[in-house]
């Protein structure tokens, strides 16, 4: 899995999380539901975050092909003097899974279980950032 | 002969399906929770071990989407009705609807969506 797989793959599941809730919110108002999902104040701002997320990361998009436009790489060499041009569209990316991360954290364990999501995120912070280097570089970092 | 007797008040058959299904939720709370479990891993399982027997090898995040979404419609369409189902389980389903899909979108050794 390369840099772009790993855009799609976060892309995908911060599409995903705002179909279900809508389609979920949706239901409960078509159908004059008893149940209803809107009610939960967790489950709203994480329809609401990721909404955000996904609309900065059209921004951060934007930024990325201008800084990449923008830059230039000296003769004889390999690379960009500045790794600027990868940083904005994955990190806009990695909000929405942190954002999942906090609700599944409150409704499903608890907050004595923060410490194993918070580790997971960090995980995928530091592929993302490992992804950036190669694809920056060329290689992986020695 | 022996009768055996019930421990819940029965409900009350004169009123239609959907009062029986309110009322024998009201009498066992626990049977929403794992009719659910039980749709979820019919299919989760069901799929896997067909899946396996056709082509050697399953797709696991794949099925659990699936497992997923379908206990996920099963619920919502306990929502219309009152006293099937509370908002908690409702939470729980959907939270386990979008983490099945971080796991299918991040595994890709078997599945390529």
């Amino acid at each position: 899995m390369a840099l772009k797989q790993y855009l799609i793959a976060l892309a995908s599941i911060s599409l995903f999380t705002i179909a279900i809730l809508s389609f979920a919110v949706d239901f409960a108002e078509d159908n004059d539901a008893e149940v209803k999902i809107s009610e939960e104040e967790g489950l709203t701002n994480l329809q609401t975050n990721v909404g955000e997320n996904v609309s900065n990361f059209r921004g951060g998009s934007e930024d990325t092909y201008k800084s990449i436009i923008a830059s230039s790489i000296d003769a004889g060499s390999e690379t960009t003097p500045s790794g600027g041009a990868f940083a904005l569209t994955p990190w806009t990316l990695l909000k929405p899974i942190k954002n999942i991360f906090e609700v599944a954290k409150v409704q499903l364990f608890g907050d004595k279980f923060a410490i194993f999501f918070t580790t997971l995120f960090a995980i995928m912070v530091t592929i993302m950032i490992f992804y950036i280097y190669k694809a920056w570089v060329g290689k992986m970092p020695d | 002969m022996i009768i055996l007797e019930y421990l819940y008040t029965l409900p009350n058959s004169t009123e239609g399906l959907d009062a029986i299904a309110v009322q024998t939720v009201t009498a066992v709370p626990s049977l929403t929770p794992l009719l659910l479990v039980f749709v979820f891993f019919v299919v989760f399982l069901g799929g896997i071990s067909r899946q396996n027997l056709r082509s050697g090898s399953a797709d696991y995040p794949m099925w659990a989407v699936t497992a997923s979404l379908a206990t996920f419609l099963v619920t919502l369409l306990m929502t219309v009705i009152p006293g099937l189902v509370n908002l908690s389980v409702l939470v729980i389903v959907t939270v386990i609807t979008i983490f099945s899909a971080v796991w299918l979108f991040l595994d890709k050794r078997a599945s390529e969506v």
